[in-house]
């Protein structure tokens, strides 16, 4: 168990210094000078002393892997480097928004997983019936309403007109929550919802079901405990991406209930051009990403007993 | 069984949720509990003195952009959060006002300025305000590279005496108090300015309000009660920036602010959400801001000054505002805003709508085979109608026959597109001040944004013209200069105005004395909670 563990940690060096020189090249050969950008938005006048002096303040005049090194050998120490719009340092910068995307990612879940396991349970179970259709036409509307018009339904007839749910941004305890949890797991309940239907249709086929319904066991029994777990497993492995992603924050919600997390952050850094940030993001995303995806893969030993067989032969 | 697994797999979720959660809300601090403890404890009568205790007034203002700009800005802080305060302002109608120099004067040969001081001011540390720290300050922004291009002429700054500031210019320069007005003179307290460099510890000012915190898109701001003018009329302000447009509104319907106070803080279509609401005020203030439809004017067919104006022509500007803004601008008569009044020739409007004389300059002067490209900023376009402006103009070349493409990029490749001149038209905002302002900025050849917005225009008159201008010490010659120059620029038409920006602002009922100026900087000293 240790070993394997240690061995997926040790992946996650090759994937972020991957993920880290990819998004170097990238964010180099894109369109805009970060430094003519620096300069704009500081309406200081772009001429060509000032722009290779802005150049040299933010290390852009050295070449590309030399870049790189020297941001990697910061990153080893814990340095990413200072954002080139605020001057402040990265890791701060990022460390401060992280807890309200955390909070907001969890918030998203929780709604997400409380909608779409009995959702996508019953409209399987009643395959055909109302209850199916309803429940599809659900997960339909779900998946089709774009989130920043939900937030918006959520704010004009919820929040404005009963003013005990706050409009917007964090620091009102856990009732700030409410509304961009709802937006953002709904959703995501959708998806989740559907696919466990799907899931669980196919499963309800296969020839151990029969055994176990020729050997008489309880229907919940043989939904609960045979069919709903191996149904669930496709929908873990989504639930490990789905999470890389809500920690890598959720540009539109947070914009729309002015919640501070690091999904703006980052959009603002791309669109300035802010190379230690983005830097900074990516590598949070790696570990994000690489991180719930051990998660998962350990949930797995939970759901499906030749994973651990496997591990034991090897 | 089913319960041992089926509890096994929702528990191990229900443990990484909880573990996700819980990291979340551990370093979750709330900065507005700190305040209240804070609050509280400051409110808590000691036994020297039983002062009746009186409700902790709390202003919280929303704004469309963050206000809070770090340490390597030359004002740490935006100017609306009140806690700098400058040598000088601009009043209504943009001459100076003096505000920490009571008095500026200026030497015959217009090269030397001399401040004269405020006196009892001091900065939030207790640091006096005198001439020693309004030098300290002069060099530090001077050697800035956001301020030094209003110090380029500057050769000395002198400490007179305790409360005399001397400037000396290598030129007569009559607007420099305008040119060093708001931003370009802010003042900081000495001890908060890096000895090496420009960069500030802290924003130590001497405004009315001192900063306290910055965390999660807010700017919390606590009284200074010694403040010069007497003690301001609330205890506490926080800015928050609320990126979207509807979330503001909503926030302010909700009461979760106390005002939307900002450039561009509530749009036209969001007018009649909130007019007839009897607990919120909608104001309206004319701003310095406003906006151009400029030219690449080094390629055909924007090289031929015949098109340009053409295509201006093509621009039925009422309508524009009228259908675009709800009315809320004011249709450009001029390239120089309306509040520079004095500059201006009230008989002329020099850009009215003139389909048929548009068509028949372009028929003349195209071939029939071009393909005009406008090119849009997005990040402008959401909070000016560019887009809108851009496919108004599309269809009105479309209905002469001419090919036109838009295109809308984000600000960066943007940017970097009109610098190399890969477009024929595109639309901006710009704010500007003194005529000259414009005029040194988009008409002298090589200057800031005629050549980084692509531009590229030249003209020996305008060049000759616009260096006169700066250094004519009489104000009615110097006038009839700018006024010769907006003919020049009407008749070569390297960009042409569109409209002249109004903003809307939202106050709640229970706020007083909340207004804004043209530059969208509300004085918070005199504000009032009831």
């Amino acid at each position: 168990m240790l070993k394997y563990l240690v061995k997926r940690l040790l992946t996650l060096v090759p994937v972020l210094l991957g993920v880290t020189f990819i998004t170097f090249i990238l964010i180099d050969i894109a369109p805009g000078d970060p430094a003519e950008i620096m300069l704009n938005r500081r309406d200081i006048e772009v001429t060509p002393e000032n722009l290779e002096r802005a150049r040299e303040a933010l290390g852009l005049d050295e070449p590309l892997p030399l870049r790189y090194i020297n941001w990697l050998q910061g990153a080893v120490r814990g340095d990413l480097g200072t954002s080139f719009t605020t001057g402040e340092p990265v890791t701060r910068e990022i460390i401060s928004r992280l807890p309200a995307t955390i909070e907001l990612a969890a918030g998203g879940l929780v709604v997400m997983l409380a909608l779409a396991l009995p959702l996508g349970t019953i409209a399987a179970l009643l395959r055909g019936t109302v209850g199916d259709h309803l429940g599809r036409l659900t997960a339909l509307v779900g998946a089709s309403i774009p989130s920043f018009y939900l937030g918006l339904l959520l704010i004009t007839y919820i929040a404005v007109p009963t003013a005990w749910i706050p409009v917007m941004g964090r620091g009102e305890g856990l009732i700030g929550l409410v509304l961009p949890s709802l937006t953002l797991g709904f959703g995501l309940a959708a998806t989740y919802a559907r696919l466990l239907r799907a899931n669980l249709l196919e499963v309800l086929q296969l020839d151990f079901i029969r055994s176990a319904r020729a050997r008489g066991l309880k229907e919940t029994v043989i939904i609960g405990n045979h069919a709903l777990r191996n149904a669930l497993i496709p929908v873990v492995t989504l639930l490990g991406i789905t999470m890389g992603h809500l920690l890598g924050g959720t540009v539109v919600v947070e914009r729309i209930f002015a919640w501070p997390g690091v999904g703006r952050l980052a959009v603002d850094a791309i669109f300035n051009r802010n190379f230690p940030v983005i830097q900074g993001y990516v590598l949070l995303m790696g570990v994000a990403f690489v991180f719930m995806n051990l998660l998962i893969d350990l949930s797995y030993r939970l759901l499906d007993p030749r994973v651990k067989m496997e591990e034991g032969e090897g | 069984m089913f319960k041992s697994n089926f509890f096994k797999m929702f528990f191990s979720i229900a443990v990484l949720l909880m573990f996700v959660w819980s990291a979340g809300c551990e370093e979750a601090e709330d900065p507005l509990e700190d305040l209240e403890e804070e609050a509280a404890e400051e409110d808590e009568p000691t036994a020297d003195e039983e002062a009746p205790e009186r409700e902790e007034q709390i202003l919280t203002i929303g704004v469309g952009r963050d206000f809070y700009y770090g340490s390597e800005n030359r004002t740490y802080l935006h100017g609306s959060t009140n806690v700098w305060e400058s040598l000088v302002y601009l009043d209504k109608n943009l001459e100076p006002e003096p505000w920490l120099a009571e008095n500026i004067t200026a030497s015959e040969d217009g090269k030397t300025w001399t401040f004269e001081l405020r006196e009892g001011v001091s900065f939030h540390d207790g640091h006096s305000f005198n001439a020693e720290a309004a030098k300290f300050n002069i060099v530090r922004l001077s050697e800035h590279p956001e301020t030094a291009d209003s110090y380029q002429h500057m050769e000395e700054v002198r400490a007179v005496d305790t409360y005399t500031l001397e400037i000396e210019l290598d030129r007569p320069l009559p607007a420099f108090p305008v040119m060093i007005s708001y931003f370009s003179s802010a003042m900081f307290s000495p001890e908060v300015i890096e000895p090496e460099g420009t960069d500030l510890k802290a924003p130590v000012g001497s405004g009315p309000f001192k900063f306290d915190d910055y965390g999660e898109d807010r700017i919390y701001l606590e009284v200074y009660r010694d403040y010069w003018k007497g003690e301001p009329g609330v205890d506490r302000v926080t800015f928050h920036y609320i990126p979207d447009e509807g979330t503001r509104v909503s926030a302010l319907q909700a009461g979760e602010v106390d005002a939307l106070a900002d450039v561009g803080i509530i749009l036209p279509e969001q007018v009649p959400e909130l007019e007839g609401l009897e607990e919120i005020e909608l104001k309206t203030q004319k701003v310095l801001t406003s906006i151009y439809m400029f030219f690449q004017t080094e390629s055909a067919p924007m090289d031929n000054p015949e098109v340009r104006k053409a295509i201006s022509k093509l621009l039925d500007r009422e309508e524009l505002v009228d259908s675009l803004l709800d009315g809320y601008g004011e249709p450009a008569r001029a390239v120089i805003s309306p509040l520079a009044e004095y500059w201006l020739d009230d008989q002329v409007s020099r850009y009215d709508y003139d389909p048929q004389e548009g068509q028949r300059l372009l028929e003349e002067n195209l071939d029939g085979d071009e393909e005009i490209k406008i090119l849009v900023n997005s990040s402008w376009a959401a909070r000016w109608p560019m887009s809108s402006m851009a496919q108004y103009l599309h269809t009105e070349l479309d209905k002469l026959g001419i090919q036109s493409e838009i295109e809308t990029i984000e600000m960066g490749a943007y940017n970097e597109m009109v610098g190399q001149g890969d477009f024929h038209i595109s639309f901006c905002p710009w704010t500007g001040q003194d005529p000259d302002d414009f005029f040194s900025s988009w008409i002298l050849t090589g200057a800031g944004f005629n050549r980084s917005r692509g531009v590229e225009f030249s003209n020996e008159d305008a060049d000759r013209l616009i260096e006169k201008a700066v250094q004519e010490m009489d104000r009615e010659t110097r006038r009839d200069i700018y006024l010769e120059l907006q003919d020049l620029v009407e008749e070569n038409a390297p960009l042409v105005p569109v409209y002249h920006d109004l903003t809307v602002y939202g106050v709640r009922d229970h706020v007083s004395n909340l207004d804004l100026d043209f530059n969208f900087r509300a004085n918070l000293y005199k504000v009032h909670l009831e």
